[in-house]
């Protein structure tokens, strides 16, 4: 057993937190698409897109992919592209004005949550 | 009910189809018409699955599940071919 | 009460399509008509196949409904990023309204 393997928490919460993080996602999702649609109904443009960077705490592969995939599946986020030495991410977001309450906004629900399901 | 519902999804759908396809004429770049057509696929698979509740014939969802994954073949191989700075 | 439901996800599905298409045609750039594609679109095809889910009530369309949504649910958002970094790379501009844009800068940074 290798040290990764002895810290990770035990199986059964690790599942249980899998179930609830299904039930966050698809609540983000439908709101995601909601705000979606608010904003390409609106007959104004009032977002202010913008790329942010985003410093990863995830490491591993299987890590990184599943927060890539879903946060380009929550509200106003879209994942870009990882950095050559994958601590990274580029996000393009659609309401960019404040680029530190977007980062923080995605460490502490998506990333924690995600983060705590899998290890 | 249900005979409306469907009626006018068809009719939701096949309408949505033409501003998808005006973005694939328009699209200035290359990446603006792989994404609408990625789009037109995936209408396309929606008015597959509803010709399916209509006619009740379930093997139209086989059908759908392969226009999918050929839609997103075809995403990732015009991806991998931009990125090696075709088309410019 | 059935039929009220599955009316409700069809008429769902087909309105979040059409947003899809709509934003596809509308929004200024590349980068925020992804945003309309991904979501609204994956949101959409789901709402027709739970549709059908419903109305045909079977465990084999069932299992099956449920692998093209999950389905959906993979390949939107890896499509999205594929497409998405091949146009950064290759120079497809941002749209005027952007605001920040902290790749461009890491990248002028790391090149001084």
């Amino acid at each position: 057993m290798s040290e990764a393997q002895l810290k990770r928490s035990p199986f059964s919460l690790r599942i249980l937190r899998s179930i609830g993080f299904i039930f966050f996602f698809l609540k983000e999702l439908l709101i995601s698409s909601v705000r979606v649609a608010v904003d390409v109904i609106k007959p104004t443009i009032v977002f202010q897109p913008g790329v942010i960077a985003f410093p990863l705490r995830a490491s591993s592969d299987m890590e990184i992919t599943l927060l890539a995939n879903v946060i380009s599946l929550t509200p106003g986020t879209l994942s870009l592209d990882v950095s050559e030495d994958r601590k990274t991410l580029y996000i393009h977001a659609m309401y960019a004005a404040d680029p530190e309450a977007v980062r923080e906004e995605i460490r502490e629900g998506l990333e924690k949550r995600l983060l705590e399901a899998v290890r | 009910m249900i005979e409306l519902a469907i009626d006018t999804t068809m009719m939701v759908l096949m309408a949505s189809l033409i501003p998808a396809l005006i973005r694939v004429i328009k699209g200035p770049s290359l990446p603006d018409r792989v994404i609408a057509l990625d789009v037109a696929a995936s209408i396309v698979v929606a008015i597959i699955l509803v010709h399916s509740i209509r006619s009740g014939s379930l093997y139209y969802l086989t059908a759908a599940t392969v226009v999918a994954l050929v839609a997103f073949l075809g995403t990732v191989a015009l991806a991998l071919y931009i990125r090696r700075g075709g088309a410019s | 009460m059935r039929e009220v439901l599955i009316c409700f996800f069809l008429l769902f599905g087909a309105a979040m399509t059409l947003v899809a298409a709509i934003g596809c045609l509308r929004l200024p750039d590349l980068y925020t008509r992804m945003h309309a594609a991904t979501k609204s679109g994956t949101v959409g095809i789901m709402g027709i196949v739970i549709a059908m889910m419903i109305h045909v009530g079977d465990a084999s369309v069932g299992f099956r409904g449920i692998l093209v949504i999950l389905f959906f649910l993979l390949t939107a958002p890896v499509a999205a990023h594929m497409i998405g970094r091949a146009a950064y790379r290759s120079g497809v501009p941002l749209c005027g309204k952007t605001c920040v844009d902290e790749w461009r800068k890491q990248e002028l940074d790391s090149e001084e």
